[in-house]
């Protein structure tokens, strides 16, 4: 979903996450917000499913900086492996109590696994590409 | 008088000379031209010289074309790349218009087909969470369309406007989990809904276990429902099933049109009649 299909990496959820270790809390919430925004005008689901998605991913990242280290790439995996899945489960949730007649098939289940698990894995690598694309001058570095 | 003689001498050895040349001149006249036993001394020595020279001089030329002179082979060889990479992709765009050109008579024979006036879209953008089915296309409020206008191709209905800007909108997919069509069988004409379920596969529902439905069959709008005009293509029964605890045959259409390779739809400019107003009008 939203990059790769049902068992490819959520790349945004690493990009929210990102944001918020480098860049600071406001900043995340207002790209995951926009980037919800944006997501509910083009998708036909329900209005506003993705960015109080993408406020769920926010709070669930806010919730777990109290356990995990971000700056620690074994952090950065448990993290967002958890966000994803915190975010697959709402997903399905709301589809679940809002369609008029919900279809979710058990394979779906087992993809949010798999793209939870590679979003997780794949976390430290985009980490670094990003901080090796945009270190010296690009200011604000207010994160966790 | 010393000076005189030598000169004397001088041009009787010069003339000695050439009188000696003369004669080797005429001694070939008639005769085989082979080296005599002089000549033969003669090669036999210089040869082997010669042939050193030779080599020597064959091996710097060797250097030179080998390396020096490549230079000027690889410069053309390049050059000759470009222009192969140039025409490869010329060749692509040709391939890329005939393809196009091929889909558009194909939409022309659709629009010619129905007896409504339709609009030409191109299909701009696609759901971006990947568990909706929709596309955006590039016709708006500004080309007449409206929410709730059938979009077809030449394969068969596609969906369904669902939102409208001045120059975009958005259309639902029949395979969307929200998307139900009224639908015909169209051998038997025996009436069901076609529903979306987010894959490939559509199902079809309150088809009642009387009816006479086989796998094959072909599925067609109804016009019931107030949206799509009747008799367009929607899909094909690909597998049927009977239980004996259900109402209804649990039936799987597979759509006729084939999302993955959408490019250009139509959008079929009909007003669109609400049911109480059908019913008031009959």
């Amino acid at each position: 979903m939203l990059g790769g299909g049902a068992y490819g990496p959520d790349l945004l959820t690493i990009l929210i996450v990102y944001l918020f270790l480098y860049y600071g809390r406001t900043p995340a919430v207002a790209f995951a917000l926009g980037q919800g925004i944006i997501v509910d005008v083009f998708s036909v689901g329900f209005k506003g499913l993705f960015a109080f998605l993408y406020m769920i991913v926010c709070a669930g990242i806010l919730l777990g900086c109290r356990f995990f280290n971000l700056r620690d790439p074994k952090g950065q995996i448990i993290l967002i492996t958890l966000a994803v899945l915190l975010k697959r489960s709402f997903f399905f949730g709301a589809v679940y109590f809002f369609s008029i007649d919900p279809f979710s098939p058990s394979s779906l289940l087992w993809a949010s696994v798999i793209s939870a698990l590679f979003s997780g894995l794949i976390a430290p690598a985009v980490f670094f590409i990003f901080e090796q694309a945009f270190e010296g001058p690009l200011g604000n570095r207010n994160g966790t | 008088m010393l000076k005189g003689i030598l000169g004397f001498r001088k041009f009787w050895i010069f003339l000695l000379i050439i009188g000696l040349v003369l004669f080797l001149l005429s001694s070939n006249a008639g005769r085989k031209s082979s080296w005599n036993p002089f000549e033969q001394a003669l090669v036999e020595i210089t040869a082997p010289i010669q042939k050193i020279i030779t080599r020597a001089v064959n091996f710097v030329g060797g250097i030179w074309n080998d390396y020096f002179y490549l230079v000027n082979v690889r410069e053309e060889n390049r050059l000759l790349k470009e222009a192969i990479d140039s025409l490869r992709m010329q060749n692509l765009r040709y391939k890329e218009i005939v393809a196009a050109q091929e889909r558009l008579q194909a939409l022309l024979k659709v629009r010619q087909a129905i007896e409504l006036p339709v609009l030409a879209a191109q299909v701009v953008g696609r759901d971006p969470t990947g568990w909706f089915k929709s596309v955006i296309i590039d016709r708006g409020r500004s080309d007449g369309v409206k929410v709730d206008m059938p979009v077809v191709n030449a394969s068969g209905v596609v969906g369904r406007i669902v939102s409208v800007s001045l120059n975009y909108s958005k259309v639902l997919l029949i395979i969307d989990q929200n998307s139900s069509v009224d639908c015909l069988v169209e051998r038997s004409r025996d009436r069901g809904m076609v529903k979306g379920r987010s894959s490939e596969i559509c199902k079809m529902e309150y088809v009642v276990k009387s009816s006479d439905v086989i796998k094959g069959d072909s599925i067609i709008t109804s016009s019931l429902g107030g949206v799509y005009p009747k008799g367009l293509p929607v899909g094909r029964v690909s597998s049927l099933n009977v239980l004996p605890d259900k109402l209804f045959k649990e039936i799987q259409v597979r759509p006729a049109v084939d999302f993955s390779k959408l490019e250009e739809v139509v959008i079929v400019l009909k007003e669109i009649i609400s049911t109480s107003e059908q019913t008031a009008g009959k």
